[in-house]
């Protein structure tokens, strides 16, 4: 799976997965996340625009990204989901646990917290 | 060192890695002078002989073939070469070094090589040359005869004698080459003087033998002949003649050893070139004869009204002893017979166009199956007594006015029978012997009323005994679930999804029995009303994906105007379907290999996904967890994926060995 990351600033990281991330990809992007992890009080922003699936595994490990981030006081943002992983995160009643942005600046703005 | 000296180093150094692709490097006195890069760890070994003066002969170590080779010449620096190849490289390089070392010796003793270069040392240059030819004109030149004639013109360049020789024997015939063109004579007698020598034989030992056999051989002055084998065989002899008696050296001898060496190993290669082109050959026309039985396939099946027919047929190497015909009956009803004649390949094939004429020639004079059974018995007895083998076969006929078939089975595996009402399955055993072994046989009929909805698969022996990797076949089980979670779809949807378990099922294993499936199914009213998709999966994560792409694919078919099918519909109904075949996976074959069938079905107003495997049980009623609070639990969201999606989502067990997960959306 192809992931980018970008890191407009330093305690802000952009990670951009590309096509599906189901049960054969999530443990790759789990892995990412933890790997970047390298300081306290980071924000991580999953921007799922370029994401046209996603499963339980998948958001799995956006769950399993955020614990890591929080044992060291920082968090994790949700940009962009398509219709399908909007559906998902509502069903799962993980758009409560994360702040989800409708654009990747209102993220990086950390914006109103918007429920999609 | 002398300029040239190094020059000379430089070139050799250049040569052997040119021809060899390997490596090479010049110590003089424990000092490296050039060569291996000087991280360049040496094998043990190799270090060793270096530190003892010790000589290495073709030691092969992690892929490479070293040697260690000591100048012959007594001289106050020891000179040493040390140089690898890659492992499959020849014994005989060994030769090559040694003169090209005693040369370099010669001309470092000397000091003087800028003007006079020795005898030995231009020699050891031609020589060099020589062996780089030989590696071109290998690849060059095909033919073995053209071949031989290159190699005796190389070695006349360089050695300068009066004749050079290489004598093959051919089925006892010996072909003779000569660089004079002048007949050898006596080329029995010396090939038979060589058949145990273990080098190259000169002139001193032969002689008397000459002497005695009066040969013309004792005419000249000095000859050396070496023999050539293969596989420990004598194949021929090579060698040198020349008028001047006492005219071969040490050096001559030596390069006489390498050549034959090499012409040996290019005999070799030349005698699997043929084999492979045989090889080819047959390819080609097994590829024809593939055409030819493929053709006796007909184009179309038999229509019958009601029935859906679909057929496979796959033999395990080009052609095979499995085979299906149809024809009609005196009466006009339809009737087939898939046959598996024992064996398979060539013998087979060419014994089941005799069954198919012999069934093609009989159906329209009888009506029962079991009469023209017992014809064909009979017809091909001699034939099957005369190949020692025999035949298992089905002849069926459709009887429509009754909604029926008819059957006879000598000795073939049961076929299989599904009960669309009772949702079972039931085998249709045989009604005699195979054909083959008795010519007057008298084959039962029998009748099997049909219902909509059931369907009959007659396949051969090697569906049921596919084998996975460790050995275990696909079974009658295995076909029964297939058939048990595919039966609604069409008889041609439900042949793929066959030949995909078995390939699934098989793993890679390659198919060591030709592969026959025959499948009729009574159309149900239901058809007109349902698109039905079987699929086979095996049970790892990444064919998920299949299914997940088969569903997201149904955007593009229309049903009707009840049944909207729309992306954000489908991606709902491709989510939860492939959560449960994820959970599927990961509980019902634990870390095992197993195989899910299921199929799509889209009828008025909603979209269903039936899946079955043959995996243990679920445990406990599912429960769907749930979580309150900020701390999200990092798994189980598979199971409140599918249940929040889907209208339906029930498990159940059935019998005591498939697990069935019906899921339904209600549009």
């Amino acid at each position: 799976m192809k992931i980018e990351i970008e890191r407009p600033q330093d305690s802000k990281i952009v990670v951009i997965p590309f096509g599906r991330v189901d049960v054969q990809t999530a443990p790759t992007l789990k892995e990412k996340l933890r790997e970047l992890v390298d300081a306290d009080g980071l924000t991580i922003i999953v921007d799922l625009q370029e994401v046209d699936f996603i499963d339980s595994s998948g958001l799995s490990a956006l769950v399993s990204g955020l614990k890591t981030l929080r044992e060291r006081g920082g968090t994790l943002h949700i940009s962009q989901p398509q219709p399908q992983a909007r559906t998902a995160l509502r069903l799962t009643l993980l758009d409560r646990v994360f702040s989800i942005f409708p654009t990747l600046d209102q993220a990086l703005d950390e914006g109103e917290l918007q429920n999609t | 060192m002398d300029g040239e000296l190094s020059e000379i180093l430089a070139e050799i150094q250049k040569t052997w890695t040119g021809m060899t692709d390997g490596g090479f490097a010049c110590f003089i006195s424990n000092r490296q002078v050039i060569g291996f890069a000087q991280q360049t760890k040496l094998p043990k070994k190799v270090q060793n002989a270096l530190d003892h003066d010790l000589e290495i002969d073709a030691y092969i170590y992690r892929g490479r073939k070293w040697w260690v080779v000591q100048s012959s010449m007594q001289e106050s620096d020891r000179l040493r070469f040390v140089a690898w190849t890659k492992a499959d490289e020849p014994k005989s390089y060994r030769h090559l070094l040694q003169t090209w070392l005693d040369g370099f010796a010669f001309g470092f003793r000397e000091q003087n090589l800028g003007q006079n270069l020795t005898e030995a040392l231009v020699g050891a240059w031609d020589r060099l040359s020589f062996f780089y030819e030989f590696t071109h004109i290998v690849s060059r030149v095909t033919d073995l005869s053209e071949l031989m004639i290159e190699i005796i013109t190389l070695l006349e360049n360089i050695i300068f004698v009066d004749d050079v020789f290489i004598v093959l024997r051919d089925d006892g015939a010996l072909i003779k080459f000569t660089a004079s063109k002048q007949d050898l004579p006596d080329a029995e007698l010396l090939l038979s003087l060589v058949e145990n020598s273990a080098g190259p034989v000169s002139m001193r030992e032969l002689k008397d033998d000459f002497v005695q056999a009066a040969s013309p051989l004792n005419d000249y002055g000095d000859l050396l002949v070496a023999r050539l084998t293969l596989d420990g065989q004598t194949k021929g002899m090579m060698g040198f003649l020349d008028t001047l008696s006492g005219r071969f050296t040490a050096n001559d001898i030596q390069l006489l050893a390498s050549a034959a060496d090499r012409v040996c190993s290019i005999i070799e290669s030349m005698r699997s070139r043929l084999i492979w082109e045989e090889r080819q050959r047959i390819e080609r026309e097994l590829e024809v004869a593939a055409r030819i039985q493929a053709s006796l396939l007909p184009d179309e099946f038999p229509e019958i009204s009601g029935v859906d027919v679909a057929i496979h047929l796959q033999p395990a190497q080009h052609v095979g002893g499995d085979m299906y015909a149809s024809s009609k009956t005196q009466d006009g009803d339809p009737i087939m017979i898939l046959a598996d004649v024992a064996g398979k390949g060539v013998p087979a094939a060419i014994l089941t166009s005799i069954v198919h004429g012999t069934f093609r020639g009989h159906a329209p004079f009888c009506n029962k199956p079991a009469d023209l059974m017992k014809k064909i018995g009979h017809y091909i007895y001699q034939d099957l007594e005369k190949a020692d083998t025999f035949v298992t076969a089905v002849v069926m006929r459709c009887l429509q006015q009754q909604n029926a078939f008819e059957y006879a089975s000598a000795g073939h595996v049961d076929a299989l029978l599904w009960r669309y009402e009772t949702q079972e399955v039931e085998f249709l055993p045989g009604t005699g012997i195979p054909l083959g072994i008795e010519p007057e046989y008298p084959y039962e009929n029998r009748v099997i009323t049909l219902h909509p909805g059931d369907l009959v698969l007659v396949y051969s022996d090697g569906v049921t005994e596919a084998e996975d990797p460790e050995g275990k076949v696909l079974g009658l089980q295995g076909l029964s679930d297939i058939i048990y979670a595919t039966h609604p779809a069409c008889a041609a949807d439900q042949i793929d999804a066959l030949r995909l378990a078995l390939e699934i099922h098989r793993q890679g294993n390659p198919a060591r029995d030709d592969v026959a499936l025959l499948l009729f199914r009574c159309e149900h009213e239901m058809d007109a009303k349902r698109t039905v998709i079987p699929f086979v999966i095996a049970s790892d994560f990444q064919a998920v994906r299949s299914v997940v792409d088969l569903i997201r694919d149904l955007e593009d078919l229309v049903v009707d105007e009840r049944t909207p099918l729309n992306k954000q519909l489908l991606d709902d109904f491709a989510l939860a379907t492939s959560e449960i075949l994820t959970n599927q996976i990961r509980h019902a074959f634990g870390e095992g290999m197993g195989r899910i069938q299921g199929c799509v079905v889209i009828e008025a107003g909603r979209l269903i996904t039936d899946l079955y495997d043959h995996g243990v049980p679920i445990p406990k009623p599912l429960q769907v967890r749930t979580f309150n609070g900020p701390e999200p639990p990092e798994r189980g969201y598979g199971l409140m994926l599918a249940e929040g999606l889907l209208d339906t989502c029930e498990y159940h067990r059935i019998g005591d060995s498939r697990n069935h997960w019906r899921l339904i959306k209600n549009l």
